[in-house]
C-alpha cells in the first residue's frame, strides 16, 4: 500500500518536526521553559496542541474504523473522549493552572506540604499511566506504518521513537507544543478533506444520504459473523457496494442495521463503566493535565478547553459520517476482510482505504500523513510528561534537592531518552500482540488515581492528607484488581461482575474511602492558602 | 586614562563632581557592567547612581522571547538588577542611589535621568546581540552610545567566573522574589471565595452534559423501541441524540465560561 505521495508527506513531516526542534532549541535551557514552555502558550495554541496531543491514531483511524464495521454503537467512545473535557473544564482546568507549576504532584503538595508519599505517588501514577498509554501507541504505530508504508515493524518503531525523543529533548515543551499544533491541524484537516471528498463523490454532498444508506446496511462485523459458514456467500471483492449490501440484507432479513443502537453494547452496566472510564479518565491523564500548566493566564485554561471541545467535537462528528460512509463504500472490501479472517485490518484500514477510494494515491498519502501526525503528537506529549515528573518530582525532590536548574533540565532530557528507549524496547518485544487493554488500564487508572484526588483536593476543605493518600491507594488497588480480572477472564470479584472498564467501581470506591478517612483524620494541610490560590480572582 | 575621561567629562558638562551612572537590567552582561562601575567608582572616589527600567518583556516577538526569557529568568527579574547593584555598591562601600522607572522607552529613560544628574560617564553592558536579532530588538547599549551627551563605557558580553560573586547576590534576589510571590496571596476569608457556589456551577455544567450522555446509554440499553424511532428522514432518535450531544457540550462549555467569569468577578 505504499504511495509516493505518502512517502513525501511523511518525510516532509519528519523534516518539519525536526526543524521546529532546532528553531526552538534555545528555549530548552531552563526548567520552566523545558517543562511548560515558560507558561507562555496562548489559549488558541494550547487548544490546537491539546487536539494533537489527545487525538491519537486510535482516534484518527480507530473511531471512524470502528463505526465503519460496528455502526452507530461506536460513537459512544468518541462522545466519552469529548465528555472528558467537559469534566476538565468544569472541575479542574482553571484551579490546575492557578496552583500547578509543572506537575500534578505539585497540586497535592501545595496543599499537603512536604508530603513525600503524595509526591511520590503522583510521580509513580504519572509514569505508570503514561507508560501504559505510550506502549500501545508505539506498537500500534509500528503495525500501522508496516501496513501503510511497507516498512518493517522494527524500523517503524525505531523511526517514531528516535524522531520523537530527538525533538522533545532538543526543544522541550515549546517544540512539543509547536509540533502538536501542526500535527493537530494536519490530522483534523486530513479528516475534513476525506469527509468532503467522500460526501461529494458518493453522496451528492448530502450527509442525510449517508444516514439513509446506513439505515439499510447490516454492520460488517455482525453480518460476517452470521454468514461465516454460509456456502452461498459470493466473492465479495467482485461486487459493487449496492450488490454486496443487497445480498447481505436479502440473506439476513430483520437484522439490526448500522443505525440500530445496542447491537454491540452488552448491557447497561458495561456501557456505564466504559462511559465513566472515558469521561473521568480523560480528566486524569497526565499528558493532558500537563498541557494546562503551559498557558499564560488562568482563564486561558478555560478558553483553551472550549477550543479543544470545538476541535475534537467537530472531529468526532466527522468520524460519524466518515465511518458510516466508509461502511457503504467499502462494504465489499470490509466483508472480504472479515470472511478472510483479517478483522483487525478491516477496522484500522477503513480510513486509508476510503481515502484511496475517493481521492486515489494523493488522498491515501493525506490519510497516512494524518495518522503519522496523530501518532507523533501523542507519543511526544507522553514522553515529555514522563521526563518532567521524573526530573522534577523525583530527582529534584528526593535525589538532589540542591540541583541547579541546568542540571534539572539535563536530568529531564536523560529521563526522556531513558524512558523513550525503554518504551521502544517494550514495544519491540510486544510486536503484533494485542496491547489495547493497556489503554483501557491507563484510562481506568487515570480515572481512579488522579481524577478523584485532584477533584477533592481542589474542592473540599475537609479533605485530609491521609484521606488523599487513601484515595490514591484505593483507586490504584481496585482498578488493578478489576483489570487483572478482565485479563484473566474472571467473571466476578466479591460478587461484583467484572466490566469492560474498572472505573465504575474504582472511582466511587476511591471517593468513598477518601471521604471516610478524611472525616476520621484532622490534617487538612495548608487549606486556606491553597483555596485562595485555586479559587481566588482570575486576573 | 580614566582620570582623563573623568576630567574631560566634568569640564564639558559642568557635572557637579564625581558621579557615575550605571544602567542595569539584571542580565549577565549588566552584572558585568555593575561590577565594573563599582570598581571605577571605588577607584575614583565617585558616587554611583543606578538606573533601572521595568521593561515590558511581553512585547517581544515570540521567538526572541523564548530565547531571551530563558536567560532572563536565570538571571532574575529585570527590576531586581537595581537592587543587586545597590547591594554590590554597599559591600564595596561605594555611596549609591537607585532610580527605578516603570516602563517606557529604555534609552530615553536612561538619558533623561542622565541629564538630571550630569554624570561623569555612563556604564552599561552590551548583550552582544547580532544580526537580525539586533534589527528586531534594537540595542539599548547602542541607543545610549548614539544619543548620549556624556561619555559611555560599555562592557561587552560576560565571563561567568568574573561575575560569579555578584551572580550569587542576583540569584538570592530571585529567591526573595519567589518567596514574596508565595506570601502575596491576599488573606481574604475563605467564605468570600464562594467555593460552594463555584462548585454548584461546575456540577451543574457537568450534569448538563453527563445527564444526556448517560441518558443516551440508558435509552439504548433499556428502551430500544424509542431509540430506533425515526424522527428525521432515516435518522432515528439515537443518531440525532449523538449528533446533538456535541453541540450540547459546546453550548454547556460556553455558558459555563460566562457564568464562571461572572462568579469570579464577584469573588
Amino acid at each position: 500500500m505504499t504511495s509516493a505521495v505518502a512517502m513525501i508527506l511523511v518525510v516532509g513531516l519528519i523534516a518539519l518536526s525536526l526543524g521546529v526542534a532546532v528553531y526552538t532549541r534555545r528555549s530548552a535551557r531552563t526548567s520552566s521553559e523545558f517543562y511548560v514552555a515558560g507558561q507562555n502558550i496562548s489559549w488558541l495554541q494550547n487548544a490546537l496542541a491539546l487536539t494533537g496531543d489527545y487525538l491519537s491514531a486510535a482516534s484518527f483511524l480507530g473511531v471512524a474504523g470502528a463505526i465503519a464495521i460496528f455502526g452507530i454503537d461506536k460513537t459512544w467512545d468518541g462522545l466519552g473522549y469529548f465528555g472528558g473535557y467537559i469534566v476538565l473544564l468544569a472541575l479542574l482546568a482553571v484551579p490546575l493552572r492557578k496552583v500547578g507549576k509543572y506537575t500534578t504532584s505539585e497540586i497535592l503538595t501545595t496543599r499537603f506540604k512536604g508530603s513525600k508519599s503524595l509526591r511520590f505517588g503522583g510521580m509513580m501514577g504519572a509514569v505508570v499511566i503514561s507508560t501504559f498509554y505510550v506502549v500501545p501507541q508505539i506498537v500500534g504505530a509500528g503495525a500501522l506504518l508496516q501496513l501503510l508504508m511497507g516498512w518493517n515493524f522494527t524500523f517503524s518503531v525505531l523511526i517514531i521513537g528516535v524522531l520523537v525523543i530527538a525533538y522533545v529533548t532538543t526543544g522541550g515543551m515549546r517544540a512539543t507544543t509547536y509540533n502538536q499544533i501542526i500535527q493537530g491541524l494536519v490530522l483534523w484537516g486530513a479528516m475534513f478533506i476525506i469527509m468532503i471528498l467522500m460526501l461529494g463523490a458518493t453522496f451528492g454532498f448530502n450527509p442525510g444520504e449517508v444516514l439513509s444508506q446506513a439505515d439499510k446496511m447490516i454492520p460488517p462485523q455482525l453480518a460476517s459473523g452470521l454468514l461465516a459458514n454460509d456456502p452461498s456467500v459470493p466473492d465479495f471483492t467482485t461486487l459493487t457496494p449496492d450488490q454486496a449490501i443487497s445480498f447481505v440484507t436479502g440473506k439476513l432479513t430483520g437484522q439490526n442495521t448500522a443505525l440500530t443502537p445496542g447491537t454491540f453494547a452488552p448491557n447497561w452496566m458495561n456501557t456505564m463503566a466504559l462511559a465513566a472510564g472515558l469521561v473521568f479518565g480523560t480528566a486524569g491523564l497526565p499528558h493532558v493535565l500537563t498541557r494546562y500548566y503551559t498557558v499564560r493566564r488562568p482563564k486561558d485554561a478555560r478558553t483553551s478547553t472550549i477550543g479543544v471541545l470545538l476541535m475534537i467535537g467537530s472531529f468526532y462528528i466527522m468520524t460519524v459520517f466518515v465511518g458510516l460512509g466508509a461502511m457503504y463504500i467499502l462494504y465489499p472490501d470490509l466483508m472480504g476482510y472479515f470472511l478472510g479472517g483479517q478483522s483487525s485490518i478491516a477496522q484500522n484500514m477503513a480510513v486509508p482505504l476510503l481515502a484511496e477510494h475517493t481521492g486515489g494515491e494523493i488522498m491515501l498519502g493525506v490519510a497516512i500523513g494524518g495518522a503519522f501526525c496523530a501518532i507523533l503528537s501523542t507519543v511526544a506529549g507522553l514522553l515529555i510528561t514522563i521526563g518532567t515528573t521524573v526530573s522534577h518530582d523525583f530527582y529534584k525532590e528526593v535525589i538532589n534537592k540542591n540541583a541547579s536548574d541546568r542540571r534539572e533540565v539535563l536530568v529531564a532530557k536523560l529521563s526522556i531518552v531513558a524512558m523513550g528507549a525503554m518504551a521502544v524496547g517494550i514495544s519491540l518485544g510486544m510486536a503484533n500482540q494485542n496491547v489495547s487493554y493497556l489503554v483501557t488500564l491507563a484510562f481506568g487508572m487515570a480515572a481512579s488515581i488522579f481524577f478523584p484526588v485532584l477533584f477533592m483536593s481542589i474542592w473540599w476543605k475537609r479533605y485530609t492528607r491521609e484521606g488523599a493518600l487513601a484515595t490514591m491507594v484505593t483507586g490504584l488497588l481496585v482498578s488493578v484488581v478489576f483489570v487483572i480480572a478482565t485479563l484473566t477472564d474472571v467473571n466476578s470479584v466479591l460478587g461484583l461482575p467484572v466490566l469492560v472498564n474498572p472505573a465504575l467501581y474504582s472511582l466511587p470506591a476511591a471517593i468513598i474511602v477518601g471521604v471516610v478517612v478524611s472525616l476520621l483524620t484532622k490534617d487538612v494541610g495548608d487549606v486556606e492558602n491553597f483555596m485562595r490560590k485555586a479559587h481566588g480572582k482570575t486576573e | 586614562m580614566l582620570e582623563k575621561i573623568l576630567n574631560l567629562a566634568n569640564g564639558r558638562n559642568n557635572g557637579d563632581g564625581n558621579i557615575i551612572l550605571l544602567a542595569t537590567d539584571g542580565s549577565k552582561p549588566a552584572l558585568t557592567a555593575t561590577k565594573k562601575a563599582v570598581e571605577l567608582a571605588k577607584a575614583t572616589g565617585a558616587s554611583l547612581h543606578v538606573v533601572c527600567i521595568k521593561e515590558d518583556l511581553m512585547s517581544m516577538p515570540l521567538e526572541i522571547k523564548g530565547d531571551m526569557v530563558a536567560e532572563e529568568e536565570l538571571m532574575g527579574i529585570h527590576a531586581k538588577g537595581g537592587e543587586v547593584a545597590m547591594e554590590w555598591a554597599s559591600r564595596n562601600s561605594v555611596p549609591a542611589t537607585l532610580k527605578t522607572y516603570l516602563g517606557g522607552p529604555v534609552v530615553g529613560a536612561i538619558l533623561d535621568y542622565a541629564r538630571q544628574i550630569k554624570p561623569a560617564f555612563i556604564v552599561l553592558g552590551h548583550a552582544g546581540r547580532s544580526g537580525w536579532e539586533k534589527i528586531a530588538l534594537g540595542s539599548v547599549a547602542e541607543g545610549v552610545m548614539k544619543h548620549s551627551p556624556y561619555p559611555v563605557i560599555m562592557t561587552r558580553g560576560y565571563d561567568d567566573t568574573y561575575i560569579a560573586d555578584i551572580l550569587e547576590i542576583a540569584l538570592a534576589k530571585i529567591r526573595e522574589v519567589e518567596e514574596e510571590l508565595v506570601e502575596e496571596i491576599p488573606q481574604i476569608p475563605l467564605e468570600e471565595l464562594h467555593i460552594r457556589r463555584k462548585l454548584g456551577i461546575a456540577v451543574g455544567t457537568l450534569m448538563a452534559f453527563l445527564a444526556p450522555y448517560f441518558g443516551l446509554g440508558a435509552l439504548n440499553s433499556l428502551s430500544l423501541g424509542t431509540a430506533t424511532t425515526k424522527v428525521l428522514g432515516d435518522a432515528n432518535v439515537t443518531v440525532i441524540w449523538v449528533l446533538l450531544l456535541f453541540p450540547i457540550g459546546w453550548v454547556t462549555a460556553i455558558v459555563f465560561h460566562r457564568m464562571a467569569t461572572t462568579a469570579e468577578g464577584k469573588a
